[in-house]
């Protein structure tokens, strides 16, 4: 599997890009020039210079140290949403999958009736409920997606355990746990992990959007959809200014988009 | 008796539904028994519910209704591995009988992990005696099921069939999916392992041809219970039932119109 990763130029691109940004975003104190909160009127709209690489915002805060701190918000929040997403996707679509009958016939109908929202209306409604702020964006995120999750799982709960080689497992009586954890669990995380990748770049942009609609992330905190909200007032006097978190949304997302297909190849047995 | 199957009865939910109960009547009413080193064959056209049959008989399902003993133990009241070391199956489709993620060896030391502590060396050593014994070789075992033709991969779940050396095993259309020429291969090795390990078979297919070749005894299958059985293969020709004698019919049939056709080709 590693050998595989390691051949897949895409992926260890993506990867690379990746896991910089998370270590840059674990150390931002140490590496951010400047502080991000920091105003100063006199140098605002300023070049890029050696004490602000990137330059400064309307209120004279350095960019770059803004980028490398709002990592935290983006990146970390979006690992945790999906994080929360998966464990709560996967319990439910284990029991529906397993249970059958009845209870899976009730937690699949409220399935559907999750999956008919289209999801930013229901964010958009959730934050109006709950009131603004990136907790309730997050809490809003999970309540839409886990459904598509538990869906997922379920179906291949089923599909798995009429596979012959689980029926096999069964007739010699082989142990709960090794059927689990040998021939159910890969193949789903396959899945799972595919797909989670995937949609950790839709929750990065779905996390920015409402930071640039002034719902999740509030200011002065920096976050890069807040930061690009701010940009974009000034964006024929200063067009500059929406560059750099723009790109930073861009390489991210892709990067989480080209590593999730290149999972799919990589985790997938057949691919040789 | 090795086997004795008392009047099963199965059926299954048609669909969820509160208002309305619907019930697809699978079974009804089998009963047969099967004896030490013989080899049963069960035929009837798709739907007749013999796969289901086969599903009840090792395990995985239980019956509504009815029993079933192994070596005088009602298999649906205990779950001791040792009576789950005397039953495993073949299936029909190889390519979905093993998990696509383990290698030949891993798939071979599953059954040997269930029942016996072997260390790694001892495994491989018996792997390798395994696959001999279906006519594989050893480098085979390094390989994953998509490196395998069909007629190899059902080989290796043959040998995986056998290596709990179980008392009979089930063989769900095991030799359908694969092409004549191996069919005969096939079918060749399970005779010549019958022979040598004294197992029993039950043999569920649709196709006469491989019944003749194989089977001591053979069911018809109809609907759901066992319209008539035949227990020497010389009677065969003598069926009493409708049914039995259109499959018959049916079978030869075919077999002519491909000798005529065979004859058409080569003149």
């Amino acid at each position: 599997m590693l050998k595989k990763l390691i051949k897949d130029k895409i992926a260890v691109i993506t990867l690379i890009i990746i896991l910089t940004t998370m270590m840059v975003g674990v150390f931002a104190e140490e590496i951010a020039p400047n502080d991000p909160d920091k105003t100063s009127i006199i140098s605002k709209y300023a070049e890029g210079s050696q004490e602000f690489p990137l330059g400064t915002d309307h209120l004279g805060r350095c960019i770059l140290s803004r980028l490398i701190y709002g990592i935290r918000p983006t990146v970390f929040l979006s690992l945790l949403t999906m994080l929360c997403t998966i464990v709560i996707g996967t319990a439910i679509g284990m029991i529906s999958g397993y249970a059958r009958g009845l209870l899976d016939e009730v937690i699949m109908r409220i399935v559907d009736i999750m999956l008919s929202f289209p999801s930013q209306v229901m964010i958009l409604a959730v934050v109006g409920m709950m009131g603004v702020g990136i907790r309730n964006v997050i809490i809003a995120s999970i309540a839409i997606k886990w459904a598509w999750y538990a869906r997922m799982i379920r179906s291949t709960v089923i599909k798995y355990n009429n596979k012959n080689y689980i029926l096999y497992a069964k007739t010699i009586g082989t142990r709960k746990s090794f059927i689990i954890t040998r021939h159910m669990l890969p193949n789903i995380l396959s899945e799972i992990i595919v797909l989670a990748t995937l949609d950790t770049g839709w929750v990065i942009i779905s996390i920015s959007t409402l930071s640039f609609l002034g719902l999740g992330v509030q200011a002065p905190a920096a976050e890069w959809g807040a930061m690009l909200s701010e940009a974009k007032n000034v964006i024929t006097s200063h067009p500059t200014q929406m560059l750099a978190p723009g790109l930073a949304i861009l390489i991210l997302v892709s990067s989480f988009n080209m590593l999730g297909d290149s999972l799919r190849d990589i985790l997938d047995p057949k691919e040789v | 008796m090795l086997l004795e199957v008392k009047d099963i009865y199965k059926s299954y939910k048609k669909s969820f539904n509160i208002i309305k109960k619907g019930k697809n009547e699978i079974l009804k009413g089998v009963s047969f028994n099967l004896k030490e080193g013989e080899c049963l064959g069960i035929i009837g056209e798709s739907g007749s519910g013999k796969s289901t049959l086969g599903r009840l008989i090792i395990g995985v399902e239980k019956a509504d209704s009815g029993s079933i003993h192994l070596d005088g133990i009602d298999i649906s009241k205990t779950n001791s591995s040792s009576i789950k070391k005397k039953s495993s199956v073949v299936f029909q489709d190889y390519s979905s009988s093993v998990n696509p993620r383990f290698k030949v060896i891993d798939i071979l030391s599953e059954p040997m992990k269930t029942f016996e502590k072997l260390t790694k060396k001892d495994r491989i050593k018996k792997a390798i005696n395994l696959l001999d014994k279906v006519g594989l070789s050893e480098e085979y075992l390094y390989r994953y099921p998509h490196e395998l033709s069909g007629g190899q991969l059902q080989r290796v779940c043959i040998a995986r069939a056998i290596a709990t050396n179980p008392e009979f095993i089930v063989l769900d259309e095991a030799i359908s999916s694969l092409d004549v020429s191996i069919q005969v291969q096939v079918l060749d090795l399970l005779i010549n392992l019958k022979e040598q390990m004294g197992i029993s078979y039950i043999f569920i297919t649709h196709d006469l041809t491989a019944i003749t070749y194989i089977c001591d005894r053979v069911l018809f299958f109809k609907e759901g219970v066992v319209i008539e059985e035949v227990n020497t293969m010389n009677d065969l020709k003598n069926v009493k039932e409708e049914y039995s004698r259109t499959l018959l019919h049916a079978a030869m049939m075919m077999n002519e119109e491909e000798e005529i056709y065979e004859i058409q080709r080569i003149s």
